[in-house]
Parts: structure tokens; C-alpha cells; sequence
């Protein structure tokens, strides 16, 4: 884009050129997306398409989200299509201050991907999911694990049951029973310890006067997250279309 | 199926979502919100229960949602999440009359899977995702590998480039390079053929006057679709929370 133009002729700019990309793109919501919304409606490609004859069904870019390079890092997805990360970065930071290993703090940075990116419900087994071709085997259960821990208190390591579950689900809140049998599993495992040391530091009562910044982890996701060359997303990976999602939530197919 | 809901089940559960509403809170997952745009922070749930006391995060059955069996089967999930399935089950019936085996009309009924109930876009490596645990390797590999072949022609089976891509991508589009990877990876596979029979049988013109019920396929889905006894979703395969998913698209945690 031309210098000279000042600042607010370029924002000038670049809306018009979103609303001609709006125009010309038919935006379809997927099933799940609908289904949160307890919408039961199904769109009609060719019934949209009738009505607007010169769009077509978005198939890139969706020109509402900011872009996304061509190759992303997973610091691009913080920076471009994550939800506020404080409680991460603030997680991660306790977790280093705690002298936790460098794969640790990064399971503690990643422990919620899942909601800060992607889908809140079971995020912690979403999480793993999409991390597990970049990261350490250990980190990836870890993540997984933490979704069921969480609901059980550790109070020999430092884990009680959170004051804040009991206000958000009731106190006579139950965890299902696909969380329970998990923890039956998780608590005899190998690695029970760095997943309950993801609770430990999952800290819920943030402090106003800390700001912790990504870029204090960037050496540590350099270390210790096997960033694809391709770009995340581009790089034929087991979970390489969810990234994509991400990248593009509203593609049409 | 939704078509299956009746009028009166359909006007129970709107009565009965309008009931519930102000006992639970629900938040959007991002990925929802992104689709629609929406990059505001999550609403706060501390902030929303201070206004309305008794309410709680939605952490069990949605109220606004048909009800799932404890122990969901693939059919429950035509039933009371997938989408109108007339595709699917014509997809699968053109398979059958063809002679295809049976594990090849199941990859045509599950091929639009994720479409139907899950995310649209790269939908067929979604669809083998959610299946993969379940169905034998051709199956999961065939429903992956349709979601590229459908976009190359192969004259030797007479698979033509729809004519509705070129109506609703335009004349112009071309498939991203990641499908353009995948297209050469595939058509050397010893299943490529499994993979196109699914986009040969990927009728998209319906007819109106063959109406296909899910049932024709309850014996295929039997032998073919290795229902876990716990349920979809309960069975700690490694997708089971995508189909957990479904159940609850928007459970807070």
C-alpha cells in the first residue's frame, strides 16, 4: 500500500476493500457453530447464492478477521485468532518463577488453547489434540490430563478444589463420568505429577498489577514447540486442518 | 435426523429452552465467535452470575437441544444433531445399486459427516477424524482423500469438475496449495480409487422424488461401524470429545 497515504486514508482503504470482499462472499455457518446457538436452521447454498447472484461461497480469506501469514507461527494464532491470553501468560509465569522445566512452562502456556482458540467444552482434550505433533509426548498428556484434575483436589501438592468451580457450577456440581474414569487413569500415571503441576499453576485470581507479555515465552515456544516450516496448518499434520479452522472458521467446505 | 423432529417436539424443546434460559449462562466458544466475526473478549461469567444469582455456567445437557441417550449411537447422532442427511443417504444408495462394497457404501454415507453435524470447512479430513477410531483404514483414508479429489477430474471413472463448484467457487478458483499437496500424494495411493469412488457418488443433484431413509443402512452402519458400548463420545477413543462435542457444543469447560 502507497506511503503518502496517511493512516486514516489506509483504514479508509482497507474497509472499502472488505466490504467488496463481504459483498462478494457468501459466509455459511458450520453445524456445531449453529447448534451452540441451538439453531436447527440449515442454509441453502444455492438459495443464498439465488439471492445474491454475483457472490460466491467463501472459500479464503474471510475478510472479517484480521489476516493471517502465509506460513503462521503459533505465536501468529496468539496474536491474530487467540482470545485474551493473561491467564496463560500468567500461568507460564508462575510456572518459571516456580523453577518448573522449560516443557512444563510451555504445557502451562498451551494448557488452554483449547479455550482462548478453539472450543471451550472438554478443552483440555481439544488442546492436546492440536498440539500433539509439536510438542513433547509428556506436554500433550499433561494438557489432556489437566481437563480431568482439575475437578479433584491435591491438597499434599498444593491443589485444592477450586472456590471458584463451586461458585460457576453449583456446589453439588459432579464432574461427569468420562472425567472421573480419567482421573481413575490419570492419577496412577507416570506423568500424574506435570498435569497436576498444570492445576497448581492454573491460576484463577489474576494479579491486576502483573502484565506478563508472549514475548517472554518466545525463546521458551522457540525450545520446545516444533514450529512446522509450512507454517502451522500447511505442514500435512494429523491436526493440521484444525489450525486451519482457525485460520479460516467460515470456509464454505 | 432434524427433518424427524416433529412440529410438537420441535415447539416442546423452544418451550422448554425459553424456560431454562435464565438458569444457565452459556458462553460462546472462540472459534463460534470468530465465525461470526465477533473478536470481543469472552463475556465474564463471575460478572453475568452477580447479575442473575442462581444461575450457573452451563456445564451438563443443553436444555435448548433434543436430548441425546446416555449412550449415543452414529444413528442418535442423525437423529438429534447431523443436519438434513438426503444427501448422504442418496450418496450411499447410488453406491449400493453400483455394486460398491459395503465398507465403500458406508464411506459414502459418512463422507459429508462433518459437514452435516461438525465443521464445514476441510470437512472431509474432519469427517476421517471423527470416524477413524471406528471404521476400517480405507474408510477414514477414502472420506479424507474426497475432500481433494472432488476438486480434479478423473475421465477414466468419468468424474467431471462439478458444474456447482463453478457456480458457487466461480469460474476462476483454484484449490489451495495444501490441496494441491495432497491431490499428488493421493493419486498414487494404492486406495486412490476408494477415495474417488466416494466424489463419482457424490451426487449433487438430487432427485426429488427418491426419498432414502436412514434405515435402509442400519445393517451396513452394524457390520461396518464398530459402535462403541459406552456410547460415542464415552468410549475414550481419541476423538470421542469431538463427539462430545456435538452432545454439548456449548458446555463452558
Amino acid at each position: 500500500m502507497n506511503d503518502t497515504l496517511t493512516a486514516e486514508q489506509r483504514a479508509d482503504a482497507l474497509e472499502h476493500k472488505m466490504m467488496r470482499e463481504l459483498e462478494e462472499a457468501i459466509i455459511v455457518k458450520s453445524r456445531l457453530f449453529m447448534l451452540a446457538d441451538a439453531d436447527f436452521s440449515w442454509p441453502n447454498g444455492n438459495a443464498l447464492q439465488a439471492a445474491k447472484p454475483d457472490a460466491k461461497m467463501l472459500m479464503g480469506d474471510d475478510p472479517r478477521l484480521p489476516k493471517m501469514p502465509a506460513k503462521p507461527t503459533l505465536v501468529d494464532f496468539f496474536k491474530y485468532r487467540f482470545g485474551p491470553a493473561q491467564h496463560l501468560l500468567q500461568s507460564a509465569r508462575h510456572a518459571l518463577k516456580d523453577g518448573l522445566p522449560e516443557k512444563m512452562v510451555l504445557a502451562c502456556l498451551l494448557h488452554d488453547i483449547g479455550v482462548i482458540g478453539f472450543i471451550r467444552s472438554d478443552h483440555g482434550y481439544w488442546g492436546a489434540q492440536m498440539v500433539e505433533p509439536y510438542v513433547d509426548e509428556e506436554v500433550t498428556w499433561a494438557i489432556r490430563a489437566h481437563q480431568a484434575l482439575r475437578f479433584f483436589a491435591d491438597e499434599e501438592a498444593g491443589y485444592p478444589y477450586p472456590d471458584q468451580y463451586r461458585r460457576y457450577f453449583g456446589a453439588d456440581y459432579e464432574p461427569d463420568e468420562y472425567i472421573k474414569a480419567d482421573y481413575e487413569r490419570a492419577r496412577k500415571h507416570k506423568w500424574y505429577m506435570s498435569a497436576r503441576m498444570i492445576c497448581v499453576h492454573d491460576i484463577y485470581s489474576f494479579d491486576p498489577n502483573v502484565t506478563a507479555v508472549l514475548d517472554d515465552f518466545v525463546d521458551i515456544i522457540g525450545r520446545n514447540f516444533r514450529q512446522p516450516k509450512e507454517g502451522l496448518g500447511f505442514d500435512d499434520s494429523p491436526s493440521a486442518h484444525m489450525w486451519r479452522t482457525l485460520n479460516r472458521p467460515t470456509k464454505y467446505l | 435426523m432434524n427433518d424427524a423432529m416433529s412440529l410438537s417436539q420441535r415447539a416442546d424443546a423452544l418451550e422448554h429452552k425459553m424456560s431454562e434460559e435464565l438458569d444457565y449462562i452459556v458462553i460462546k466458544s472462540r472459534i463460534y465467535s470468530m465465525a461470526d466475526a465477533d473478536f470481543a473478549p469472552p463475556p465474564n461469567a463471575g460478572a453475568m452470575m452477580v447479575q442473575n444469582p442462581r444461575a450457573r455456567v452451563l456445564m451438563g445437557d443443553d436444555p435448548r437441544l433434543p436430548k441425546m441417550p446416555e449412550k449415543p449411537t452414529l444413528m442418535d447422532f442423525f437423529r438429534y444433531r447431523f443436519g438434513p442427511a438426503a444427501h448422504v443417504l442418496q450418496s450411499a444408495r447410488h453406491a449400493v445399486k453400483a455394486g460398491l462394497p459395503e465398507k465403500m457404501v458406508l464411506a459414502c454415507l459418512l463422507h459429508d459427516v462433518s459437514t452435516m453435524g461438525f465443521i464445514r470447512g476441510d470437512h472431509g479430513y474432519w469427517g476421517a477424524q471423527l470416524v477413524e477410531p471406528y471404521v476400517d483404514e480405507e474408510v477414514t483414508w477414502a472420506i479424507r482423500a474426497h475432500q481433494v479429489l472432488r476438486f480434479y477430474p478423473d475421465d477414466s471413472v468419468g468424474y467431471e469438475y462439478p458444474a456447482s463448484y463453478v457456480k458457487a467457487f466461480g469460474a476462476d478458483y483454484r484449490p489451495d496449495p495444501y490441496i494441491e499437496e495432497d491431490y499428488k500424494r493421493m493419486k498414487d495411493h494404492k486406495w486412490y480409487m476408494s477415495g474417488r469412488m466416494i466424489t463419482v457418488h457424490d451426487i449433487y443433484s438430487f432427485d426429488p422424488t427418491v426419498e432414502v431413509e436412514l434405515e435402509e443402512f442400519t445393517d451396513v452402519i452394524g457390520r461396518n461401524f464398530r459402535q462403541p458400548a459406552e456410547g460415542l463420545g464415552y468410549d475414550n477413543s481419541p476423538v470421542a470429545h469431538m463427539w462430545r462435542a456435538m452432545i454439548r457444543p456449548a458446555k463452558y469447560l
